[in-house]
């Protein structure tokens, strides 16, 4: 039981962190924001060149073959370093792929991932925004010749208009319900009769409102096992949980060592703030959260990869980050003051992302059931 | 990272289960919760078959009389007896490391055998009526006079009726810096002048799985004369064998359990029992606060693997440790309160059939609390985190 990073882990961190300070210093993420592209070719070029991208895809497909802990690490750092990359959201998807698609799609997609060449993304949530549970899906696929048509809309899709495919979590049996009836498709995003709408939000980053109407896409894409696709769902909602909780946990302690270098020079009453108590001790309790948020985190990413049972573990994580990660940038601001609610200082940028990071991929709510299922057993037993 | 333990470690705790389930018996159960620190004659004897099988303290450096063997091998032996409902820590925290570590010749062949044997009983005095968290502050005095020393105090909360020594820590010289002038004496409690008052506490009685007896002692030194050997390690090194002593203890499972076992034993509880028709496993706001809990006391076990392995790997604690002593007992205080809202009336019982699990919960409404003022309060700690972890300047 060594929940310590091992030496190669180590290494990882200290070169993408290294490569980062130069790359995504705090400008980047911040024009990015005002640019309709949504993210930075050259920094995902970067990235390409570097590895980053396939690290955790297969060898034979272009990438290095690494576990989900390292890609943990790689996206703790893109959190801590807000880089403007769709990397989650590709990521996610590509690990689906590569976990559950045919080997003709793992063919055709994870080595464009790996070269930085494809961009993908993800489409599970419509208006009821429930993530752990099938009844939120209610998109129908309908069967044509060789063709499925979609017809509905998702919503909270990243990096919608960047993106070259989407995997699209449908119901393609009419009638069904809960988990059954599921499939996953991976669409062409310029297919016809596909349109977006950017959903505005306090993160900045690019979020939409994808409408299909009528988009017919090849039965041959289909991810999984037709009709049968809810457990690639969830294996799919597992890993892009897991990775999102370490991303927030990466960006929120940076905002606490924003706070803290910034109480360390600020003076009030003749002394610097943060030899106050009261500013000492929430910037103490603030690290116990950060440092518990990375050790829950880990733990749900190394499960994930060892193949090992994990859904509490990633529920736990999420609730936890979910929850402490938001309250820490919170902290962040407050031991800053007045100066943290302005648009020039950087710190805003963390606390934009992190809390809206927080909202997504199910509520804490939500996860606690989860969790609940597993330490109390299900309710009616 | 690695987050499970190995086949290797999966074995010794089949091993220690089996060892459980065998030796373990109601006699030694029972002497188990009898009052005071005393080890009685079966549990003495079970004692002496884990020594055979290297399991007493077995992760202790050698220089502290230990086996020097592997610190997570520790941690699943001591865990696995206490869940049994078995202590078998005694005597075994500051004064024996320090004696082993710092004791002469003399005072090692004396104090050792017999704090195995159970036939000394130490009662740490560090605590004062005027202070406990600035402990270099303490008032109590140790005068050099020809071959003796003169000491006059008092000492608040260590010790209790069993005591056969105080391990006390005390001025020996006024005008240096205060961290410099404190030696630490081991007094025995039959010296003439020194007097002992048990200070009853609100919980009243011992319970296993718990935090303190139901007694403490306050322990007074009236122009107490005691030998030069009286005294451990040098004139002046009082503070070292102190903190030293409180950095050994802070690592392992004692801790972690005694902060746990509140949310381990409402789930254990919850799954099984209900009052009347009403489950409150199947309430939603229940299952939500119970998760709730059981999060954080999964973040509180990841924190102690942390510091466990950090002592393994031989890297500096920096704020770790502190961090697992505000985490923890934290968790039990919001674990308790929250149980007691979850459980209602049926927490504050103590004793008798309506009592859940023995009237365990009501014990620790009254003393949950307790685990974060012992050993450093869980306020001093989050000065250490601010200072040392975050590098903030000193406070105050």
């Amino acid at each position: 039981m060594d929940v310590l990073f091992n030496e190669s882990e180590e290494m990882l961190q200290r070169s993408v962190r290294e490569v980062l300070e130069h790359e995504s210093p705090p400008d980047l993420p911040r024009a990015i924001e005002t640019d309709p592209l949504g993210y930075s070719p050259d920094l995902w070029m970067k990235m390409a060149e570097l590895g980053w991208l396939g690290l955790a895809l297969p060898e034979e497909h272009g990438g290095q073959g690494l576990g989900l802990t390292y890609l943990g690490i790689l996206s703790a750092e893109l959190g801590r370093a807000l880089a403007p990359v769709p990397f989650h959201c590709t990521q996610t998807a590509a690990l689906t792929i590569a976990a559950a698609g045919t080997e003709a799609q793992r063919a055709e997609v994870l080595p464009k991932v790996a070269s930085g060449e494809a961009i993908l993304t993800w489409a599970l949530t419509e208006d009821d925004p429930r993530f752990l549970t099938p009844e939120a899906v209610n998109m129908a696929a309908v069967e044509d010749g060789d063709d499925l048509v979609l017809t509905g809309t998702k919503l909270f899709v990243e990096h919608f208009e960047a993106a070259d495919q989407c995997l699209v979590v449908c119901r393609t049996q009419g009638g069904s319900s809960g988990a059954e009836g599921i499939s996953v498709l991976l669409v062409d995003t310029k297919s016809a009769g596909l349109s977006a709408t950017d959903l505005v939000n306090i993160a900045k980053d690019k979020l939409s409102e994808v409408t299909f109407q009528g988009v017919r896409v090849p039965k041959a894409n289909v991810v999984g096992t037709l009709h049968q696709g809810w457990p690639v769902v969830e294996a799919m909602v597992n890993r892009a949980t897991a990775l999102l909780s370490i991303q927030m946990s990466g960006g929120t302690r940076r905002a606490l060592e924003l706070a803290v270098e910034y109480s360390k020079h600020r003076d009030a009453f003749g002394r610097p703030i943060g030899s106050f108590q009261a500013l000492a001790h929430t910037m103490a309790d603030t690290l116990i959260w950060v440092d518990g948020c990375e050790l829950v985190t880990y733990e749900a990413l190394w499960r994930l990869e060892q193949g090992l049972p994990a859904d509490m573990h990633v529920s736990q994580a999420k609730a936890f980050t979910s929850e402490k990660c938001l309250a820490a940038v919170r902290n962040a601001n407050v031991v800053h003051g007045g100066i943290a609610a302005t648009w020039e200082l950087n710190l805003n940028l963390w606390f934009r992302r992190v809390s809206a990071w927080a909202t997504r991929l199910g509520s804490v709510q939500e996860h606690r059931a989860r969790v609940a299922n597993a330490v109390l057993g299900p309710t009616g037993a | 990272m690695e987050f499970q333990f190995t086949p290797e470690e999966e074995a010794l705790r089949t091993a220690v289960r089996e060892f459980i389930a065998e030796h373990v018996t109601p006699e030694v159960l029972s002497e188990q919760a009898d009052e005071g620190d005393e080890v009685g004659p079966h549990t003495q004897a079970m004692l002496g078959k884990m020594v055979e099988r290297g399991w007493v303290r077995l992760g202790m450096p050698k220089e502290y009389g230990g086996q020097g063997g592997d610190l997570t091998h520790q941690f699943i032996v001591d865990e696995e007896f206490n869940r049994a409902g078995v202590f078998v820590g005694h005597n075994y925290g500051t004064g024996y490391t320090t004696i082993i570590k710092h004791g002469t010749q003399e005072q090692k062949d004396y104090f050792i055998p017999r704090m195995i044997r159970g036939e000394v009983q130490l009662g740490l005095g560090y605590t004062e009526p005027g202070g406990g968290t600035d402990l270099a502050g303490l008032k109590s005095t140790a005068v050099r006079d020809g071959d003796e020393y003169v000491i006059n105090g008092q000492k608040m909360y260590g010790g209790n009726a069993s005591t056969t020594h105080m391990y006390i820590l005390v001025r020996t010289d006024p005008d240096v810096p205060k961290h410099q002038g404190l030696s630490v004496f081991l007094v025995p409690m039959d010296a003439p002048g020194v007097t002992f008052r048990p200070l009853k506490m609100m919980k009243d009685r011992s319970r296993p799985y718990g935090y303190t007896g139901a007694w403490a002692g306050e322990s007074f030194f009236e122009d107490v004369r005691v030998p030069l050997s009286a005294r451990l390690g040098e004139e002046g090194q009082g503070w070292e064998l102190a903190t030293s002593g409180l950095a050994i203890d802070r690592i392992g499972v004692t801790r972690y359990l005694r902060c746990t076992y509140r949310t381990d034993h409402v789930i254990d509880f919850l799954k099984s029992e209900s009052f009347g028709d009403y489950a409150p496993r199947e309430d939603p706001v229940v299952r939500d606060k119970v998760a709730e809990l059981w999060t954080e006391r999964e973040v509180y076990r990841l924190m102690t693997m942390r510091s466990l392995q950090m002592v393994k790997r031989d890297i500096p604690i920096v704020h770790e440790s502190p961090a697992e002593k505000v985490w923890g007992p934290d968790h039990n205080v919001r674990a308790i309160e929250a149980i007691a809202q979850i459980l209602g009336p049926y927490t504050q019982l103590t004793e008798g059939e309506r009592a859940p699990r023995g009237g365990e919960f009501g014990d620790h409404l009254l003393m949950a609390w307790f685990v974060g003022i012992g050993h450093g309060s869980v306020h001093a700690m989050r000065d250490q985190i601010a200072r040392r972890g975050l590098g903030l300047p000193k406070g105050r």
